[in-house]
Parts: C-alpha cells; structure tokens; sequence
C-alpha cells in the first residue's frame, strides 16, 4: 500500500509539474505575442484599454524620447549641450520670456543638464547668463564670449 | 535598461549580505525567493545612508555610494561570520496542501504575475517619465546633491538665488531617481526604477506572506496588486508614491507577519522598509505611524510581547525621518503643506466645505474598477468573513488602517494649502496609492484567516 501510495504521488507530482509547466509556456506565449504582434497588441488594446500604459509600448508603437516631458517644446538637446560647457560651481542667471511654463521647463533643463553650476536671480551674483528665446540682458560689463546652441538658446560669460 | 539593472542588481547583492545573518541556517533553496526582500532592503537602506551623509555634509557622489554599499555588504558579511549560528526558524505556519485545480490557478497566477512583472518593467525601459514633479524636482534636487552636496543656496530660501520650491521633500526618491537617470537612458532610467521597485515589492509580500497564506489564495491576491491599473500606469510617472507606497506596505505586512511569525529576518526587513518609507516622502511617517499603531492595537490580543516588539518598525521610521526633518528644521527650510492647521478647529471649522469634494474624490478614486480593480469591496467582504468565522479583534485592523488612510488624506486636503478642486485633480490619483495597496496586499491573509477557522491544519511541512 505503502509503495502505490508512493507512486501514486509521484504521478500526480509529475502531472502538477507537467500542468505547471504547460500554463507557463502558455502564458509566456500569449506575452510574447502581446509585446511582438501588432494584431494581438491592438486587440488587447481593444478589450482592456486601461492597460495602453503597457500595451503602447511594444508591437509598433515607439518608444517615447528619453527627454523629459517638459511642458513646452524647448530643445532639450541645446540645454544638454550648453549644460557641458557651464564650469562646476558656476553661478548663471537665465533670461526666459514672460510665458508660462516656460520658465519651469528652463529652470529644470538647466538644473537637470548643468547639476554643477548654480542658478541664480541676482544678476550681480551671476558669473554666466543663459538666455532662451530673449536677447542677452546688459549685467557686469558686457560678456566675454557668447556661444549658441540651436536657434533659442545663448550663453555668455560676464565680464566683471 | 542594462545600466538600470546593474544598479538593481547592486543593491540586490548588499540586500543578500544584510540579511545573510539570518539567511544563513535556512535551505539555499529557499535564497531565491527573498530576491524582492533583498532589493528593497539593499537600495533602501544604501541611499537612507548616502541621504543622512549628506545632511552632516558629505556629498553623496556616486564614488560615495560605492563606498557606503561595499561597507553595507562588508558589515553584513562581518556579523554573519562573526555571530553563532542559531538554529534555523522552527516552521510553525502551515498552508494545506493543493489539488490539481489549485495546481492550474496557482500556476496561472504566478505565471501571471511575472509576466506582468517582466512587462511593467520593459515597457518603463520606453517611457519618459510623466509626472512633472519628477522634472522639477525629484530628479534635479537629486542631481544637485550628487554634485553639490547639501548646498543651502540651492537647498534653502537664500536671497539672490534660485531654490526649489518644495524645501522639505527627503532626499531618498532624488538620489534613486538621479542615479537611474545617469545610467538608464535618462527618463527612460527613471521609470525604470520605479517599475523595479514595485515588481520587487510584490515579491516582496509574496515571500513574507509565503507559509501563512496557501498558495490558492495568496497568488490570485498578488495578481489583483500588480494588475491595478493605477499602479501600473503610476510606474512610468517617475513620482515618489509608488515607492513610498510599496515601502511603506511592507513595512506593515513585515509586522504582521513578524507577530504570526516570529522571524528576525522578516522584524529587519520591517524596519528597513519603514526608515526608507518615511525618508521617501513627507506624509510617509504619519501614514506610517498611524497605521502602525491601528494595527498594533488591534494586534493588542494576539502574542503581546511580539506586537509590542514590531513597534519598533514605525519607532526605526522615526529615527529614519529624523537626520532630514532636523536639517529642515535648522535650516528655515520649511514645506508648504504643514499638518499643523489640522489641529486648528476655528481653522478647520472655516473651511469645511473642503470635506466633501476631497472624500467623494478620494472614494471615487479608490472604488473605481478601472484604479484599482475591487481592493477596496473585496477588503469589506473578506474582513466581514474573516471577522464573524474568527470571531478575532485583529482582522478588523486591516479595515480601521485602511479607514483612517482615508480620513488622513481627506483631512490633509481639507487643512492644506491649494485650491482644492486643482490639487485633488492633479494627485489625488496617486498620493493615496498606499491605502488600496494595504487593502489589496491584506485581502489574501484575512481569506486565509476565515478559511483556517472553519477546517484545524492537518499536515504541516517547512516554510522553506
């Protein structure tokens, strides 16, 4: 009794393992089919739409940039390079036209890209002015050198 | 996502050291399985110590937190050498044994969960992160610290200088979400993180809750967590909620479990869980401590001794907040939702027009099955159940906890600061995240709890 007990666990311990395995091979599928098949992604889509934070990224859909989501269209890329050429410790005063967001979205541009330097709103305290779609204001006495990045976005140091 | 892994995968390997004192008496078999546990206390309590550092003025460059987590790792491997080995956790929790139909749901489920878990995380690998908080402050607060350190012209209120606007917001969700973004793919790092944290947080309950919950209803639960749509869609947001809700949930089910269990191990990662909890977000520590104490009380009747020693989770959630809540404090640096106007009746009284938009938005929130599936209904039924077959005061606590995490949101709104109608649209969605996590993480136990009344455990076999 004892030895059929035995083999009859180990049966059913082969069959649970033999069930387990076929679920996950099932569901593994079905997944691969998700992310991969843009017919079975957009039917998903269909059926459960609160699930698009997963379903649109895969099966066609692109990702998104890997640029923050600022609020206006400022080029992040100009921010990103001019943030390389503000010295550690570099005090910078930004001129920003009178929009709003604008202002938001350039003060975290440059914090995100020149994490080095710090902002100022004191133009006497300013070493460098960073200026966005507005021309370059008159502080110390005028500006050593003024380098661009794209059409918006000027960046000078001060001459004290 | 390579660089957002690799930085998991570190603070997984100091996880592993810091509980290698109590991993070491328990089957190698059974290490896999507190992976969730290991990440959560590894990245939890690396950048609470990198965060403290900096407020005593080192600044937490990513050379410093490469120090800290060998020195973590070493102190780890150190007191499991240098402790006696203790005889491994006597098993006295038992589940029954399952069927083939349990075999099919369990599977199913657990299946489920990780292809959820895989998806949620890859597709966070091609998201931008789209809370605006994240942008504004998270992210750049936590950029500047790695550069500056503490700097008060950028941390503080100082004339001629730009600060942030949020003075008091902790340091622990700037540094993970700076590093990520340094070595992920910039925001696509960010949400990454956050994907990480949550799917390690649901392996994470799975394991503490593995031996008291049968499989049957513990992996169905688990399946109803991760695929709330809310809390998917808040892992691509790049906010500090989901993680301060994630912590903070485990830090709760740690001392429940601690109380049923007795495991030291499970007593660590509590605590753990509950110092990074309240050093994530400002409303960590009172949800914290008034969840605690809910379900300490009702816990009350249970083993007191052990009830009595899971308090220290929310005291170790105290002494957490308390290095950064001092800085503030010494430095004029005050936030901008204060409790303090709560405790104001005249105040209070003048504004009560407040209540009713703040906890129709709340409950509208929490109930809608498109958040967060049926937590909240499935909490009331299975507390009513495990309450009249149990006839026991303990498993009422979830409820109350969940009860009082929607008084306190609702008294926050009322006493806070902004015009209510905005403020409830653009965060109610996510700040509350911690109450329908608790009502879903807790649903499984008290099924368990109704169901053991009813049939005496018969076979038993090892935890692990």
């Amino acid at each position: 009794v004892s030895d059929r007990a035995t083999g009859g666990d180990k049966e059913s311990r082969t069959l649970r393992v033999a069930l387990g395995v076929l679920i996950l091979g099932v569901v593994a599928a079905a997944t691969i089919a998700v992310v991969h098949s843009q017919w079975v992604n957009s039917r998903v889509n269909a059926r459960l739409p609160e699930y698009t934070p997963l379903t649109h990224r895969f099966a066609g859909y692109e990702a998104d940039r890997h640029d923050p989501a600022f609020h206006t269209q400022i080029d992040v890329d100009a921010f990103r390079r001019a943030g390389r050429a503000l010295p550690p410790g570099a005090r910078y005063l930004m001129v920003v036209p009178a929009k709003p967001l604008i202002y938001t979205d350039v003060v975290s541009a440059t914090r995100i890209y020149a994490p080095w330097a710090i902002p100022v709103s004191d133009p006497a305290k300013a070493d460098w002015v960073l200026a966005y779609d507005a021309p370059m204001p008159h502080v110390g006495r005028g500006f050593s050198n003024v380098r661009t990045w794209g059409s918006f976005l000027y960046l000078g140091r001060v001459k004290r | 996502l390579s660089g957002v892994v690799a930085l998991a995968a570190g603070g997984l390997v100091v996880g592993y050291c810091l509980l290698a004192p109590f991993l070491r008496k328990r089957p190698l078999s059974s290490w896999p399985s507190y992976a969730g546990v290991a990440f959560l206390v590894g990245t939890g309590v690396t950048v609470w110590v990198l965060t403290t550092l900096a407020v005593i003025g080192i600044t937490p460059t990513p050379n410093a937190s490469v120090v800290v987590a060998v020195l973590l790792a070493a102190a780890g491997v150190g007191v499991t050498v240098a402790r006696p080995a203790r005889a491994p956790l006597a098993a006295h929790s038992v589940v029954p044994g399952g069927n083939r139909l349990s075999t099919v749901v369990v599977a199913g489920c657990a299946a489920l969960i990780a292809a959820l878990g895989i998806v949620t995380v890859l597709a966070a690998s091609r998201s931008t992160a789209w809370l605006d908080d994240t942008w504004f402050q998270w992210l750049p607060r936590g950029l500047m610290l790695e550069h500056q350190g503490l700097d008060s012209r950028v941390f503080t209120r100082v004339p001629g200088y730009i600060s942030f606007v949020d003075f008091d917001y902790p340091l622990w969700w700037s540094l993970v979400t700076a590093d990520a973004f340094r070595v992920g793919s910039e925001m696509h790092g960010v949400a990454t993180a956050s994907a990480l944290i949550v799917v390690a947080g649901i392996a994470s309950v799975a394991r503490l809750l593995h031996g008291l919950v049968r499989p049957l209803v513990l992996w169905p639960g688990l399946l109803l967590v991760l695929a709330a749509p809310s809390l998917i869609n808040q892992t691509q947001s790049g906010a500090a909620d989901p993680p301060l809700a994630v912590y903070l949930v485990v830090a709760l089910v740690a001392g429940g479990v601690w109380v049923a269990k007795g495991d030291p191990l499970v007593l660590f990662a509590g605590i753990a869980a509950a110092v990074t909890a309240t050093s994530i977000k400002g409303e960590g520590l009172p949800q914290l401590l008034l969840y605690g104490v809910v379900l300490g009380v009702f816990a009350l009747r249970e083993d007191r001794r052990r009830v009595l020693i899971a308090l220290t989770i929310p005291l170790a959630g105290v002494l957490g907040a308390l290095p950064w809540r001092l800085w503030v404090a010494t430095h004029d640096a005050p936030g901008r939702i204060r409790y303090g106007p709560a405790f104001n009746p005249r105040f209070m009284l003048d504004r009560a027009d407040r209540i009713s938009p703040a906890f129709t938005s709340i409950m509208r929130h929490l109930l809608e099955p498109h958040s967060w599936l049926i937590a909240l209904p499935l909490l009331l039924v299975v507390t009513g159940f495990a309450a009249v077959r149990t006839r026991r005061l303990v498993y009422l606590g979830p409820l109350v906890a969940v009860v009082t995490g929607i008084a306190f949101w609702t008294v926050v709104y009322w006493a806070g600061p902004f015009e209510v109608k905005i403020w409830l649209e653009t965060s109610v969605g996510r700040v509350v995240t911690a109450v329908p996590l608790l009502a879903a993480v807790a649903a499984p136990a008290l099924v368990e709890a109704g169901l053991r009344s009813r049939r005496p455990m018969s076979a038993s076999r090892l935890v692990d």
